[in-house]
């Protein structure tokens, strides 16, 4: 043990083999998230707000699933066909619908 | 100036705890707030072999009498209708990791410390985290939501500190405790030394030798004279006692290479004979080997352990070599020269077998006297089938004997069954 790493902790710990090796196992599950799968009825619903906002001038929150990961963005629909475009606070913004795994109303 | 606040959440009463928010019988009752909505449950080892002691109890098997470490015999004689529920391993440390990565969401930084204990650490004062109780409270509640398991949070500004925070969070109503700077003496200092984490034998030596009763009592030694009795423990043991801890937080403390690997065996009865001895030996060893291997590591500090029958006195010595390895068949004859070294002959009730110093593994060993590649693929060959198979899928024929150990403990983890 060294002490002037500051890893005393570490040091003391006593993990199983199997915990360890489980770890890792949910490490790797959680990094290399699927894009999740949508119904068709929440496909329709997002569809409904998407035009809802447009029309109105409505702010929405979109979730995008893009390399593994979650991303949010907020703003107001610039468009209703392909290419999607979102109007926020950092400018336009272009989205690919395949993107899209949520849609709130704000 | 913004700092950093540590915490550890400590589930309680683990094993038992999974136990009873996985059956519905008990589940349905379980309350977060009353520790008597618990049946009086223990989780216990095998009661036809050593291992059958208590490895977790509920609150009211406690209130029985109940307590871990005792065996099932003398459980069942202060409560002869007590539940007792065999452990499975696997599925405790199934619900471990997803309670970890709970806490990994809730806070910026995340590490486990063991199965049933995470620390984490959060910025304060910060916006995200207004109120340090509020935030522990809610994982807490966080955690009774998903898995129906109580725990309690101690809080601090460094992790020792969170640490004895925990064990006093132990007899708080709400288990949530918050140290800072100005609980250092009043709180931590004024605990007596048997109270404090980490020290182990040595809280008995320092109240012996020293006449130290409280923690605050070693922080009134000078550190020399700390230090020249337990070496660098000293150091660590008198920075403890005045609330000082160094040790950051590693998020990524189990994604890097093991520094060593060691695997303990407890027998089912007292070994006296070398030869059977030398079976498990070869057994550990061979675990530990594999495991070194599947971490695409080498090691050249082999070590035994011994423990005597009755738990009373034993060894623990190593050996440093001069080359890198992690071959059973260059390890083997230099453990048995240890045990040779250092075994005075007394019964044996546990066994020990450790390689560190351990580095990527990039070159391959050469002797001129026998076959290493040959050996090597016969080893990785061995390997896949065990990975593929199980541990006992191939087997020493050694191990079929009566001292053998590898069967029984390839159906356990942890010395406890799956």
């Amino acid at each position: 043990m060294n002490i002037a790493d500051g890893n005393i902790f570490e040091a003391m710990r006593l993990v199983l083999p199997e915990h360890r090796e489980l770890m890792g196992e949910l490490g790797r599950l959680t990094k290399n998230r699927q894009r999740p799968e949508l119904a068709d009825d929440e496909v329709a619903e997002f569809e409904y707000l998407w035009g809802e906002a447009w029309m109105g001038q409505g702010e929405l929150e979109v979730t995008l699933f893009q390399s593994g990961d979650e991303h949010t963005i907020c703003g107001i629909p610039l468009s209703y066909q392909p290419p999607l475009r979102l109007q926020s606070e950092h400018g336009c913004i272009m989205i690919a619908l395949q993107d899209i795994i949520h849609v709130k109303r704000l | 100036m913004m700092n950093w606040i540590y915490g550890l959440a400590d589930m309680q009463s683990f094993y038992a705890s999974c136990e009873v928010a996985s059956r519905p019988e008990f589940a349905l009752k379980r309350r977060e707030d009353d520790d008597n909505s618990d049946p009086a449950l223990v989780v216990a080892g095998d009661p036809k072999r050593r291992t059958g002691i208590i490895l977790a109890a509920t609150p009211p098997a406690k209130h029985l009498g109940v307590s871990t470490a005792m065996t099932l015999g003398e459980a069942l004689q202060l409560a002869p209708d007590l539940i007792v529920v065999r452990p499975r391993m696997e599925f405790y440390l199934q619900v471990s990791v997803r309670i970890q990565l709970l806490m990994k969401q809730l806070f910026p930084l995340q590490e486990q410390f063991s199965v049933d204990e995470g620390f984490f650490a959060f910025p304060w004062p910060s916006d995200l985290f207004p109120d340090p109780i509020q935030a522990a409270k809610e994982l807490k509640q966080a955690i009774w939501d998903q898995f129906h398991i109580r725990c309690r949070v101690g809080m601090s500004y460094n992790k020792w500190m969170a640490k004895m925070a925990n064990k006093a969070a132990k007899t708080m109503p709400e288990r949530v405790v918050w140290w800072t700077e100005n609980d250092v003496t009043e709180k931590l200092q004024t605990l007596s030394i048997f109270e404090m984490w980490g020290l182990k034998k040595r809280a008995r030596v320092l109240h012996d030798e020293f006449q130290v009763e409280t923690i605050g009592d070693i922080a009134k030694l000078p550190l020399s004279l700390v230090r020249h009795r337990f070496g660098v423990w000293g150091e660590v043991i008198h920075r403890w006692s005045t609330g000082h801890d160094a040790s950051a937080i590693n998020p990524d403390a189990y994604h890097q290479p093991h520094k060593g690997l060691s695997h303990r065996m407890t027998l089912p009865r007292d070994y006296e004979e070398r030869e059977e001895i030398k079976v498990v030996i070869l057994e550990l060893l061979d675990e530990v080997t594999f495991r070194v291997r599947a971490a695409d590591q080498k090691g050249r500090r082999v070590g035994l352990g011994m423990t005597y029958g009755s738990f009373s006195g034993g060894f623990y010595r190593a050996k440093t070599l001069d080359y890198y390895t992690q071959d059973t068949y260059a390890l083997y004859p230099e453990v048995l020269a240890l045990l040779d070294k250092y075994w005075n002959g007394s019964s044996v009730r546990a066994i020990v077998v450790s390689l560190d110093m351990l580095q990527p593994a990039t070159s391959l060993q050469l002797s001129f006297f026998d076959h290493a590649p040959k050996r090597e693929q016969l080893i990785h060959t061995v390997d896949q089938l065990r990975l593929r198979f199980g541990e006992a899928s191939v087997m020493r024929a050694v191990s079929l004997g009566r001292a053998g150990q590898l069967r029984d403990r390839s159906r356990k983890i942890g010395g406890h069954y799956r």
